[in-house]
């Protein structure tokens, strides 16, 4: 079962912590909705702004100004809170694959595993809140600004809508709620199940260390038992 | 027999190979407009990939179109594509095997033998995926060269190698030297045979007997 849940987590944090780094790095932030000729599809990113012609479909891109020029808030807010959300769901990513039962990091310390476990998993819940942050930030502006144009009659052309690298990024942000929520809580509360749960923190590690040394005795020919036969036998 | 680390280390290069392979695919920039000789007309510069061509403006906008027919395309276009195509779906699948097969993963670990077979498919597959994308790759740049130096081009419509180019020869040496760090982790047959029986006193001492009575009968003709 615990295994089961590592494995989900696992799952999840590698899609969103994808989803996540699709996102900054797309392009359809926000479309433009017309709902007369479409001879056009714009799509307006974080970083540039393509306009693709539905006829021949050429498609032409432009950077946004340097990052010194006028910039709305929402978009440099939007930059900085993926950015931090990318970099802070990959780490928790490679964290908990070190932390993983079936990946042979500190095999002796399974209780150090779990710890990994959770810290990648609070990890994993701190990236998604700068992603959901900055992700409905831009969506509730967006529709800010199309629903006063509506309300005041203004027809400039061009309305948006959300792309779909906004609804990436919302995905990718509660993957990591997810993961981060299966990491932190389930884990431990399946840790605590079982017989060891009522002997002190010290028994129960020399329990742990004993099984796992009788466990590698089986397997490998050189284990803890063998070398002190081999200390006996040199004495 | 090879250490883990050297698996791991293995693993990693052809990691970094395969994400390398899917970037070339993806870029556009296979070959770009040279301006070698007297091109004045530098406004514009041109690329063309594998997917889409392009021309980016000296304003800062750039143009691209995917390119219209299937059918119509030359001839090694679409062996390349085929070539990088196939190089990342056998990357994909060496990258699953390697994880199972790797010694640092649990999976399987009551078979070493099984185990240690897997991790070779799956380095073997990385110096295959390599392997395509050297072919698609240097292909492509031969043919750019050819038309480079052919005398019926016109000095304005040369092309040379583009940035793609560059990133796949890189990134089929990472996925050719990973594959091969993860073949050299070869289990030795003798020795993995030995390896699984548990330590037993027993019999060793029971068949150290025999060994002193036979060291004492040869030993007594000869010390006669």
């Amino acid at each position: 079962m615990r295994d089961l849940l590592q494995y989900t987590a696992c799952f999840f944090a590698f899609f969103s912590a994808g989803f996540l780094i699709l996102a900054t790095w797309t392009d359809c932030w926000m479309v433009n909705a017309d709902d007369s000729l479409e001879v056009s599809t714009k799509c307006r990113g974080l970083w540039w702004e393509c306009v693709t012609n539905s006829f021949d479909g050429i498609r032409t891109c432009d950077d946004y100004d340097s990052i010194f020029a006028e910039h709305s808030l929402k978009l440099v807010a939007t930059r900085a809170l993926m950015i931090t959300a990318d970099i802070l769901a990959g780490f928790g990513f490679v964290t908990l694959l070190l932390g993983l039962d079936c990946v042979k990091f500190l095999p002796d310390e399974p209780y150090v595993k779990v710890r990994i476990c959770v810290v990648a998993g609070t990890t994993l819940l701190l990236a998604g809140v700068p992603g959901i942050v900055g992700s409905v930030w831009y969506a509730v502006d967006v529709y800010v600004e199309r629903s006063s144009l509506i309300l005041h009659n203004i027809f400039l052309g061009i309305q948006y809508k959300f792309g779909w690298s906004c609804w990436l990024a919302m995905a990718g942000s509660l993957g990591c709620f997810l993961a981060g929520t299966i990491l932190t809580c389930c884990l431990y509360i399946f840790k605590g199940v079982g017989p060891e749960r009522s002997y002190p923190y010290s028994m129960r590690k020399a329990y742990s260390a004993a099984g796992v040394s009788m466990t590698k005795a089986y397997i490998a020919p050189r284990t803890e038992t063998a070398k002190m036969y081999a200390v006996d036998t040199r004495v | 027999m090879a250490n883990s680390g050297l698996q791991l280390l293995g693993y990693f290069l052809a990691l970094g190979g395969w994400v390398g392979i899917i970037a070339s695919t993806a870029l556009p920039q296979w070959k770009q407009s040279s301006y070698a000789g007297d091109a004045i007309i530098t406004a514009v510069g041109l690329y063309e990939g594998l997917w889409m061509s392009c021309a980016s403006q000296s304003t800062g906008q750039v143009q691209c179109k995917l390119y219209d027919s299937l059918l119509a395309l030359e001839g090694h276009i679409q062996s390349a594509r085929a070539l990088m195509v196939v190089a990342v779906l056998l990357g994909f699948v060496a990258m699953v095997l390697s994880v199972v097969g790797m010694k640092c993963t649990r999976v399987g670990d009551s078979n070493p033998i099984a185990k240690g077979r897997v991790a070779i498919s799956g380095g073997v597959l990385f110096l295959l995926a390599g392997l395509c994308t050297l072919t698609a790759v240097s292909w492509y740049a031969t043919l750019v060269t050819q038309e480079f130096f052919n005398p019926s081009t016109p000095v304005n419509a040369r092309y040379e190698f583009g940035p793609a180019l560059f990133v796949g020869w890189a990134s089929a040496g990472l996925a050719i030297l990973g594959g091969s760090f993860l073949c050299c982790t070869c289990p030795e047959p003798e020795r993995s045979n030995n390896s699984p029986q548990p330590y037993r006193p027993g019999p060793s001492a029971a068949a150290r007997e025999p060994v002193v009575k036979l060291s004492a009968s040869a030993k007594g003709p000869l010390g006669v």
